[in-house]
C-alpha cells in the first residue's frame, strides 16, 4: 500500500516537472514543424523570462497578485523577443550553411546571453519569491505539493490556449497550413516571414513560461537554462521531433520516468537511467515514440 | 540476366507496381517508359533493393536478390544512376569515380595507416580503372575539378562514369537525358551505344521518345504500375493501349455528366452573368519566357497570350515543362528572361503571395491540400487574403453548391479525402480566392477516367460562368475536349497552337508525346 | 602553378607547417604559461581531429566526444594508479576502451534518422558516462577524482618538466596528424565523404553505410581516448566535472572555427580554442561576451573556417603581387 502511495506521489511530482519539460519540448517541436530549424539556445530563452519577471517585480516594489501576474507576462513577453532575436540574428543566417552551423551559432548565442545575464544580475543568482505554498498538503492518503499542482494547471492552461490559437484562429490555421505545405501556403498569400516570426514568438513564450513556472522551485541563475533545455530537447526528440502532441507526451513521460527512477532505482543515477531509456526508445522507434515508419528526417 | 517476377509494391494503400514481370537478356538495351507516376523509378528501386517488393521476386544472373541491401546488389554487378543527380559534390571528378572503383576492395584500415605496398598497388590499380572510365565517357580533362563545377550535361556523364567504375554487368539509367539539349542527347546516345558494345546490359528510363527509339532494342511500357505493352519501339509507338495511356482515352469527350448546372449559381455576385461580347482584354501574356532549374533550361522563348474569359489548354508530355511554366506565371519560380503580364501589369518575378492577391490563382500539381486541416479550413485558407466576411461566406456556399461532396465532408481532414475529392477541394479552395484567372496544373493526375470526366466537366462549367482558365494537362484528349484553344509544349518549346478541336486531330500531338 | 594546385599545396603541407611553428614556441618563449596552453592545445588538436573524422568527413553530427575523452582518461588513470600499468601500455588500452565505446554508440546511431536524433543519442551517451564517473565511487572515486596519476617514463627517464611534456604531447600530435592525413586521402576517407555527401548514391556504388559509420565512430572515439589518456597523465589529477557537455560542444566548435573536413583546419581550430579564451582575458568581465559574439560572427560569416580565410587571403595577396610584378 505504501508503495502505491509513493508511486502516485512520484508520478504527480514527475508530471509537474514533466509539464515544464513539455512546454520546452513544445517550443522545439513548434519551431521545427513551422520553420524547420532548431533553437539550440532554447535554454537561454527559458532563462530570460524569470530574470525579466524578477526585475519587473522588484521594480514595482509590490508583492501583490497583480504585480506577480504583470511580471510573469513581462517575462514571457521578453522571452518571445529573445527567441525572435536569436532566430533573426543567429539561426536564420547560419541555417543556410547547414545544421552543424546552427548548433555552433547557438552555442555562441548561449554564451552571449548567459554572460550578459551574469553581467546584469551576477552569477550567483536570486531566489524567486513564491506566493504558492511549498508545504505539502494531504489529499487523501497522498502528500502533494500545491506548487506542483499549480505548475501543472498553468501548463495545461497554456497548452490549451495554444491549441485554441492554432485550431480556431485564422492566423493559427494559417501557421498550421504553412507547416504542412510551405510553398502552397505561399500561394494562398500566407507570408512566410509572418508565420515564421509568429511561430518563433509563440514557441519562445512557451519556453519563457516554463522558466517562470520553474523559477520558484529552483534558484534563478544564468546557467539554469542549460539543464532544463537539454531535458526539453530530449523530450521533443522522444515524442518525435516536430510532433506537437508528441512533445507534450514526451515531456510528461520524461518527467515521470526520471522521478520514478529516482524513487525506485536510485536518485544518483536518475539522469543516467533517463539517458539509457531514451537511447533504447530511439533504437526501437528511430523517429521518436510516435514514429510512423518512414518518417521525415529531422 | 535480370528476371523480375510478379513484383507488386504497395506503399500503404497505394499500389505502385502491380504484378510486373520483366525479363532482360544479356547484352540488350531495354527501354522503360510510361506516363508520370507509372512506377518506373519504383521498379528500379525494387531491382536495386532500395525498396522491398511487397510480393514477387527479383533474380539477377540466376541468383535471387529480392531481399538484399543496396550495397550488396551493387557489388553483385548492378549499377544505376538517379533521376536527380546525386554526385559527391564535395569531391573532385576523379575522386567521385575512384570511390566507385573501390567497390570490390576491402577497407583495409591497417594497410591504409601504414601504407602497406599491397594496398598501395591496389590503390594504383583502382586509380587506373577510374581514369579509364573518365576517358571512356570523355571527361578525363576535368579530373581534378570539383564535381559541382561541371556543366549539367557533364555531371550526368560523370554519374555514368561513376556507375561504370563499379564494373557492372547491368546498368540502370534513370532519365539520363533529362535537361540536356539535342547535341548533348546525341552524345549521350553514342555513349550508351558504346557502353552496350562493351558488353554491359542497359535498362533506360526516358521520357524523350526519340532517344528511346534511337537506342533500344525493345521497350517495356508501364502505366499506373501495370505493364501494358512490350515490344520494339515502332510496335510500342503504334500500340493503342500505349497511345491511350499517354494521350488519354476517347470516351472523355463532351459527354454530359451528372454535374449540377451552375451557370446561374457561379455568376458574379454583382448580378446575373452576361458574357461581354467584344473586345476581350488580354488577361495573361507571356513574352519570350526562359526558365531554368539551376543550370538546366526548361522553358525556351515561350510566348502566348490568354484572353479574358477564355479557356485554354496547354498540353505536353512529362518533362515538357508544363509545371515549370505555371510556376513561372504564379511567382513560385522567377524566369531568367522574358516577361509575364497580367491584366496589363508586369508581374515577372513578383512574389507568389502578391500575385495571388491580384486574382491570379494557381492550383498546383498534386493538389497541394493541407492534409491535417479540415475541408472547411482548407477552403478558408483560400480566402486568407480577403476581408469581407459576407462575401467570403457567400463564396463558401457557392463552392458547396458546385461540390456537394465537399459539404458532406466539411469537418474531415483534407488528407483523408480520395484523390478526386482532393482535386475538387483544391479547385474549391482556388474559387475561394476569387480568381480572375485560374491556373490548373494536371488536375487529372492519378484520377480514374470517370473522375477525370467529372472534374473537367466542373472546370468547364466554371468557364461557362465566366472564369478565365489556363489548364495544363498531360491527358491531351481530355483537356482538348473541354477547352476552346490548345497549345502543345514539347521539351520546353511551344510547337503547336490552334482551336482545341484542330489540335486534337493533329498527328504531331502524338509525335510530341511518343516520338516516331 | 595553377590556382588549384597552389591550394592543394597549402592544405597538404599546411598541417606540418603549423605544427612546426607551434613546436618552436617553447624554445623561443620560455614563459611556462605558453607551454601549458599549447600542451592543452595539442590535446585539443587530437580531439579536433577525431571530431573532424566523424563529423567533418563522415557527416555524422557527434556531440558526445567528452564521453570518449573521459573513458580514455579514467581507463589510463585507473590502470596506472591501481594496477601499476605503465603509461606506454595504458595508452593503447585506453584508446581501445574508448574505441569499443565508440562502437557501442555507433550502433544506435545507425538506426536513427536524422541529425537531431543523432545529437540526442551522442549527448545521452556522454551524459551516462559523466553520471557513472560521479556515482560509481568505488571505481572512479566519484567527484573527488583520481589523484597521483604517474608521469610517463622513457627508458627510465621520467617526463617531468613542462618542455618535456610539450614535446611528448606533440610527438603524439604529429603521429595522429600523419594518421589522419593518410586516412582522409585513402579509400576509407573517400567512403566517409561519400556517406556524408549522398547516402543514396554511396550505397549504389557498393558502400556499406553501417560499416563506415561505425568505423568513423570507432576511430574518433579512439583518438579522443588517446587524448584523454595524455591529459590524465599531464594533469596528474582528474575529476568528473571536466568531462561535461560543454567540452563536447567545445570540440565541435574547434572544427567549425578551424575548418570542417580539413586536417590543418583542425590543428588551427584546436590551438585557437586553447589560446583564445586566454587572450580574451584582456576584456575583463566582457571576456565571455566577446567570446560568444565571436563564435556567432564566425559561424555566420566564416563557415569555411579560419583556414579558408587564411588560404583565401594568401591567394588574394599572391594575385596582387603577381599583378604588380607583371606590369609593363
Amino acid at each position: 500500500m505504501d508503495h502505491a502511495v509513493t508511486l502516485v506521489e512520484l508520478v504527480m511530482g514527475g508530471l509537474a516537472i514533466g509539464s515544464v519539460y513539455s512546454l520546452v519540448a513544445l517550443a522545439h517541436s513548434l519551431i521545427w514543424s513551422g520553420v524547420r530549424v532548431v533553437n539550440f539556445a532554447q535554454g537561454e530563452v527559458f532563462m530570460s523570462a524569470p530574470f525579466i519577471a524578477l526585475t519587473v517585480l522588484m521594480g514595482s516594489n509590490l508583492l501583490s497578485k497583480q504585480s506577480f501576474v504583470i511580471s510573469i507576462l513581462a517575462g514571457v513577453g521578453a522571452a518571445s523577443l529573445v527567441g525572435l532575436a536569436l532566430y533573426l540574428g543567429v539561426i536564420a543566417p547560419t541555417a543556410k550553411h547547414g545544421f552543424l552551423y546552427v548548433i555552433a551559432g547557438c552555442v555562441g548565442g548561449s554564451v552571449l546571453i548567459q554572460n550578459i545575464a551574469i553581467l546584469i544580475w551576477g552569477s550567483t543568482g536570486v531566489q524567486f519569491p513564491s506566493f504558492l505554498s511549498t508545504e505539502p498538503i494531504k489529499i487523501g492518503p497522498f502528500l502533494l505539493v500545491p506548487q506542483d499542482l499549480w505548475i501543472m494547471a498553468i501548463s495545461l492552461v497554456a497548452m490549451g490556449a495554444l491549441y485554441l490559437f492554432l485550431a480556431k484562429t485564422r492566423i493559427g490555421t494559417a501557421m498550421r497550413a504553412a507547416a504542412q505545405n510551405r510553398s502552397v501556403a505561399g500561394l494562398m498569400g500566407i507570408s512566410h516571414s509572418l508565420t515564421d516570426s509568429l511561430t518563433i514568438m509563440v514557441a519562445s513564450s512557451l519556453a519563457g513560461l516554463a522558466g517562470v513556472l520553474l523559477a520558484p522551485k529552483f534558484y534563478v541563475t544564468p546557467q539554469m537554462g542549460t539543464i532544463i533545455s537539454s531535458k526539453g530537447f530530449s523530450a521533443a526528440v522522444l515524442g518525435g521531433f516536430g510532433n506537437i502532441p508528441g512533445a507534450v507526451i514526451g515531456g510528461l513521460l520524461l518527467g515521470v520516468l526520471e522521478n520514478l527512477s529516482a524513487g525506485f532505482i536510485s536518485s544518483e543515477y536518475k539522469d543516467a537511467t533517463a539517458f539509457i531509456l531514451m537511447i533504447f526508445i530511439l533504437m526501437a522507434r528511430p523517429g521518436g515514440i510516435f514514429d510512423a515508419g518512414k518518417g521525415r528526417r529531422a | 540476366m535480370l528476371s523480375v517476377s510478379s513484383v507488386t509494391k504497395k506503399f500503404g494503400g497505394l499500389v505502385a507496381l502491380n504484378n510486373v514481370d520483366l525479363k532482360v537478356e544479356q547484352g540488350e538495351i531495354r527501354g522503360l517508359i510510361g506516363p508520370n507516376g507509372s512506377g518506373k523509378t519504383t521498379l528500379f528501386n525494387v531491382i536495386t533493393c532500395y525498396e522491398q517488393a511487397t510480393s514477387g521476386s527479383v533474380s539477377f544472373r540466376g541468383r535471387d536478390v529480392t531481399g538484399c541491401a543496396p550495397y550488396q546488389i551493387s557489388r553483385a554487378g548492378v549499377a544505376r544512376t538517379f533521376q536527380h543527380i546525386e554526385l559527391f559534390k564535395g569531391m573532385t571528378v576523379l575522386d567521385n569515380v575512384l570511390t566507385a572503383a573501390q567497390c570490390h576492395s576491402k577497407a583495409r584500415l591497417g594497410g591504409v595507416t601504414f601504407g602497406f605496398p599491397l594496398v598501395r598497388r591496389e590503390d594504383a590499380r583502382l586509380k587506373d580503372i577510374a581514369l579509364q572510365q573518365l576517358e571512356f565517357v570523355g571527361i578525363a580533362q576535368y579530373k581534378e575539378e570539383p564535381a559541382h563545377s561541371l556543366a549539367y550535361g557533364l555531371q550526368r556523364r560523370l554519374e555514368i562514369a561513376r556507375a561504370l567504375a563499379t564494373q557492372p554487368a547491368l546498368l540502370l539509367l534513370d532519365e539520363p537525358a533529362a535537361g540536356m539539349n539535342p547535341t548533348e542527347k546525341q552524345q549521350l546516345i553514342q555513349l550508351i551505344k558504346r557502353i552496350s558494345e562493351s558488353g554491359i546490359t542497359v535498362i533506360i528510363i526516358e521520357h524523350d521518345m526519340r532517344v528511346v527509339s534511337d537506342l533500344v532494342d525493345r521497350t517495356t511500357v508501364l502505366d499506373s504500375g501495370v505493364k501494358i505493352c512490350e515490344g520494339t519501339p515502332a510496335e510500342v509507338q503504334n500500340d493503342a493501349a500505349v497511345i491511350a495511356a499517354y494521350l488519354g482515352k476517347d470516351d472523355l469527350a463532351t459527354k454530359p455528366t451528372g454535374a449540377v448546372s451552375i451557370a446561374g449559381v457561379v455568376g458574379d455576385s454583382k448580378g446575373p452573368f452576361s458574357p461581354s461580347p467584344q473586345p476581350r482584354t488580354c488577361a495573361l501574356a507571356l513574352k519570350l519566357i526562359n526558365s531554368f532549374y539551376g543550370n538546366v533550361r526548361v522553358l525556351k522563348d515561350i510566348s502566348f497570350s490568354l484572353q479574358e474569359g477564355e479557356f485554354v489548354a496547354l498540353i505536353g508530355a512529362n518533362g515538357a515543362g508544363k509545371t515549370t511554366l505555371l510556376k513561372t506565371i504564379s511567382g513560385m519560380l522567377a524566369p531568367r528572361s522574358g516577361h509575364v503580364t497580367y491584366l496589363g501589369e508586369e508581374i515577372t518575378g513578383m512574389r507568389s503571395d502578391r500575385i495571388v492577391a491580384r486574382g491570379l490563382v494557381y492550383v498546383p500539381e498534386g493538389r497541394g491540400i493541407f492534409p491535417a486541416l479540415t475541408v472547411l479550413e482548407n477552403l478558408m485558407m483560400g480566402a486568407f487574403l480577403r476581408k469581407n466576411r459576407t462575401e467570403i461566406n457567400h463564396d463558401l456556399e457557392k463552392v458547396f453548391t458546385i461540390f456537394p461532396r465537399l459539404k458532406e465532408r466539411i469537418r474531415q481532414a483534407g488528407g483523408s479525402l480520395s484523390g478526386g475529392e482532393q482535386q475538387m477541394l483544391a479547385i474549391g479552395r482556388a474559387v475561394m480566392s476569387k480568381p480572375k484567372v485560374l491556373l490548373l496544373d494536371e488536375p487529372s493526375m492519378g484520377l480514374s477516367p470517370k473522375l477525370v470526366v467529372e472534374v473537367l466537366s466542373t472546370v468547364k462549367s466554371l468557364h461557362g460562368a465566366g472564369q478565365t482558365i489556363l489548364l495544363v494537362e498531360q491527358n491531351a484528349k481530355a483537356a482538348l475536349s473541354v477547352a476552346e484553344r490548345g497549345f502543345v509544349l514539347e521539351v520546353g518549346q511551344l510547337v503547336l497552337e490552334g482551336a482545341a478541336g484542330e489540335v486534337l486531330g493533329d498527328p504531331s500531338v502524338k509525335t510530341a508525346y511518343l516520338g516516331g | 602553378m595553377t590556382l588549384k594546385a597552389t591550394h592543394a599545396l597549402y592544405t597538404n603541407y599546411c598541417s606540418y607547417c603549423f605544427l612546426a611553428v607551434i613546436m618552436v614556441v617553447p624554445l623561443v618563449f620560455t614563459n611556462p604559461y605558453f607551454s601549458h596552453i599549447l600542451i592543452l592545445g595539442g590535446i585539443y588538436i587530437i580531439l579536433a581531429l577525431g571530431q573532424n573524422i566523424v563529423t567533418g568527413y563522415c557527416g555524422q553530427i557527434h556531440l558526445g566526444m567528452a564521453g570518449f575523452y573521459a573513458i580514455g582518461s579514467y581507463t589510463s588513470a585507473i590502470l596506472c594508479t591501481r594496477l601499476g600499468v605503465s603509461f606506454w601500455l595504458a595508452l593503447p588500452l585506453s584508446a581501445a576502451a574508448a574505441a569499443i565505446a565508440g562502437i557501442v554508440v555507433g550502433l544506435p546511431a545507425l538506426k536513427v534518422r536524422g541529425g537531431v536524433y543523432l545529437v540526442l543519442v551522442t549527448v545521452s551517451f556522454a551524459g551516462i558516462i559523466q553520471v557513472i564517473l560521479n556515482q560509481w565511487v568505488s571505481l572512479t572515486k566519484g567527484p573527488m577524482g583520481i589523484v597521483g596519476i604517474p608521469a610517463p617514463r622513457i627508458a627510465g627517464f621520467e617526463i617531468s618538466s613542462l618542455v618535456q611534456w610539450f614535446y611528448l604531447t606533440y610527438f603524439f600530435v604529429v603521429l595522429v596528424t600523419l594518421f589522419s592525413t593518410r586516412l582522409v586521402h585513402s579509400r576509407i576517407g573517400r567512403s566517409f565523404v561519400a556517406v556524408r555527401e549522398s547516402e543514396t548514391s554511396a550505397q549504389s556504388i557498393g558502400i556499406n553505410l553501417a560499416f563506415y559509420k561505425v568505423l568513423a565512430f570507432l576511430i574518433s572515439a579512439a583518438l579522443a581516448g588517446l587524448a584523454g589518456a595524455i591529459y590524465a597523465h599531464y594533469m596528474t589529477t582528474i575529476s568528473p566535472d571536466v568531462y561535461g557537455f560543454n567540452l563536447s560542444v567545445l570540440v565541435l566548435m574547434m572544427i567549425v572555427v578551424g575548418g570542417i573536413s580539413s586536417i590543418p583546419g583542425s590543428i588551427l581550430g584546436g590551438v585557437t580554442l586553447a589560446i583564445v579564451p586566454e587572450l580574451l582575458r584582456a576584456f575583463g568581465s566582457f571576456q565571455m561576451i566577446v567570446y560568444g559574439l565571436g563564435i556567432i560572427l564566425s559561424t555566420i560569416f566564416l563557415p569555411s573556417g579560419l583556414l579558408a580565410l587564411g588560404v583565401n587571403s594568401i591567394q588574394f595577396f599572391g594575385n596582387k603581387l603577381s599583378q604588380k610584378t607583371s606590369a609593363p
